[in-house]
């Protein structure tokens, strides 16, 4: 085991890296128990109901296109929230990584002024379908061809689907790209998992996609990408075991 | 070799050979396919009985027969 330090924390908001505007980065998860005790017990029994998840991230204000005010705002009253993943390792999402995603609906944005320092900002995040337990199957960096990725080994597999995260920061590919995970039994043939919607040309993007509950996935997955043009496009993908 | 229809789009191989939903194909490792099956990715479509051998007696009567109406 190897403790980590949080000053490198990647922030990935929806097409856009806020790492450099935060500071801090507080991932609550919970899970609500419901009461079982009934007469004659001696102790109160339980059993685990739904989980929930909330973020808040805290740091620096900056009004420039494309900034934490702007991309943050974009998302305040909007429903579909924003995709979030974070590596706290800081290590840029590389492969095989535990990192945390979640479809995030803003609950709270303040910014704070004081005459004596620096203009901050914070936002508060309300888990939509919960928090994943993700793992990186592709580091967040700029590739110029199609690839598959090394395998990640789960060592198990597990049979209630999960979600899958794409983040696309910057593209230059004068043609569409299609990327994917797919999983294997035994590292030899893969299987399409989840199919991203085809990120057209210089566009960015960031999708979340589920696999329904009861879904067998595999021991081992992997992400892969069929880029048709020329040019790069900068990515990392996760996916979550339910 | 039995015929297999993909029910998923799946990759395999060395070098890699993609195959699409859709596609029959007779070439997939064996021991994927008990897997591939079991959740469903493959149906088999086609499975070839195994190739009887033909005794070449069987074939000298009636080509003795055929000479015979030609004369």
């Amino acid at each position: 085991m190897a403790f980590i330090h949080g000053k490198a924390t990647n922030v990935l908001h929806n097409n856009y890296d806020l790492s450099s505007y935060f500071n801090q980065a507080a991932v609550s998860r919970s899970v609500a128990p419901a009461e079982t005790s009934t007469f004659g017990a001696s102790a109160k029994t339980y059993i685990v109901g739904l989980q929930d998840g909330t973020l808040s991230l805290s740091g620096l204000f900056d009004g420039a296109a494309n900034a934490v005010d702007e991309e943050i705002t974009a998302i305040l009253g909007v429903n579909t929230g924003g995709i979030i993943s974070i590596d706290p390792a800081g290590a840029s999402f590389i492969k095989g990584s535990r990192v945390i995603s979640l479809t995030g609906k803003l609950t709270s944005y303040q910014i704070s002024a004081p005459v004596g320092d620096v203009v901050s900002a914070s936002a508060d995040f309300q888990a939509d379908e919960g928090i994943g337990n993700s793992i990186s199957l592709r580091l967040w960096s700029a590739e110029t061809a199609s690839t598959n990725t090394a395998s990640h080994d789960s060592a198990a597999s597990s049979a209630d689907g999960g979600f899958g995260t794409l983040h696309v920061t910057a593209n230059t590919m004068n043609n569409s790209s299609v990327f994917k995970v797919q999983h294997s039994s035994d590292n030899s043939v893969w299987v399409d998992l989840i199919t991203f919607s085809t990120v057209a040309t210089v566009t960015l993007a960031s999708q979340r996609t589920t696999v329904a509950l009861g879904t067998t996935v595999n021991r081992y997955l992997r992400a892969t990408s069929a880029d048709s043009g020329t040019g790069s496009i900068t990515y990392t993908i996760n996916f979550a075991r339910r | 070799m039995a015929s297999y229809k993909v029910l998923v789009g799946l990759d395999y191989g060395n070098p890699s050979k993609r195959v699409e939903a859709g596609d029959v194909v007779s070439d997939l490792p064996a021991k994927s396919i008990g897997w591939l099956s079991e959740q469903l990715i493959i149906e088999l479509v086609d499975e070839v009985a195994p190739t009887k051998s033909v005794k070449k007696e069987s074939l000298k009567e009636p080509l003795a027969e055929v000479k015979g109406e030609v004369a």
